[in-house]
């Protein structure tokens, strides 16, 4: 399994040598940030990404659900990835943005406090040593400023916690 | 700042907006169908009337002036932060709740939700004691109003 790093420099290398346009073969995710952390969504998955122009909280609801917003039309439950990945909870302000993501008929907006950018990835430059239920890899990316680690979102299963909250 | 009920018409039911207390956040709102509800109680009243306290005092927002709501069905105020002036509007679609909030409505009685511009208001109906007591609402006898 390469490193982490081995795609750094071999993005960097095809960056310099071919130019960006030319990097088009790997798995796209969308980046985002959540706090400092860096989290990369399939981005098969993502159906939206907007600000966050207001949101209402659910009452009796646990963090992992903070609260629902409008978006086109729609009502949307907003997730928080805090409980999933033992971080702080993240309490969604306006201005922050929501990542809709979608398995099935089930989706969700993420917060997050940035989105960054699409990143298109090799399969074999995924770290998969140390993945947990929510979270099937990592990458670092070279190209952005600092360079980031991104752990790879495994949408399915957060959707799923996410409905059985209280079971 | 002094605040009032919202009521809103929706599907031929009129729906008063409160904001629970007990909400970690003070401002969690919700609908809930005017026919439920006794009666609405200004905090002046609230010495003549037998009320439910089941949270620690200190946390209350005192310097916003809660109103209380007595339910048909249940023993005491419930009190509540009023949002905005009265006013009525017309709204005739529910949104269904999202599958991923299922779980969430079926345990707590969220029937829909409601907009008003940009702001989403889950509907509770206070159907089932199970509902009421999820909701940290302490019920004496459940009666169908």
């Amino acid at each position: 399994m390469p490193e982490a790093q081995d795609l750094a420099n071999w993005l960097l290398a095809h960056h310099q040598h071919k130019g960006e346009d030319s990097i088009t073969q790997g798995i796209p995710f969308l980046a985002v940030l959540r706090n400092d952390h860096g989290f990369a969504i399939p981005l098969t998955q993502v159906r939206l990404v907007a600000r966050l122009e207001s949101f209402s909280p659910l009452p009796g609801a646990p963090p992992l659900l903070p609260g629902a917003t409008s978006l086109q039309g729609r009502i949307v439950a907003l997730l928080d990835l805090g409980p999933l990945v033992e971080e702080e909870t993240l309490k969604p302000r306006v201005g922050m943005y929501v990542t809709v993501v979608s398995d099935g008929d089930v989706e969700a907006g993420l917060i997050v406090t940035r989105a960054l950018d699409m990143h298109l990835v090799p399969d074999e430059y995924i770290q998969k040593e140390d993945v947990t239920p929510y979270i099937m890899g990592r990458y670092a990316w070279p190209l952005s400023d600092p360079q980031e680690a991104f752990d790879i979102i495994q949408v399915a299963n957060v959707l799923d916690a996410a409905r059985h909250v209280f079971k | 700042m002094f605040w009032m009920l919202r009521a809103m018409f929706l599907n031929n039911t009129v729906w008063l907006v409160i904001c629970e207390l007990q909400c970690p956040y003070s401002r969690c709102r919700l609908g809930v169908p005017a026919g439920y509800v006794k009666r609405v109680l200004s905090a002046r009243h609230l010495d003549a009337t037998p009320h439910l306290w089941p949270w620690d005092p200190p946390h209350m927002v005192v310097e916003e002036m809660p109103w209380w709501v007595e339910f048909k069905h249940v023993e005491g105020a419930f009190p509540v932060l009023a949002v905005h002036p009265p006013r009525e509007f017309v709204r005739d679609q529910v949104f269904a709740i999202p599958p991923l909030l299922l779980e969430w409505a079926e345990r707590l009685g969220f029937k829909g939700f409601a907009l008003d511009g940009q702001e989403v208001i889950p509907l509770w109906e206070p159907g089932t004691q199970r509902n009421i007591h999820a909701l940290g609402i302490h019920v004496k006898e459940a009666k169908e109003p």
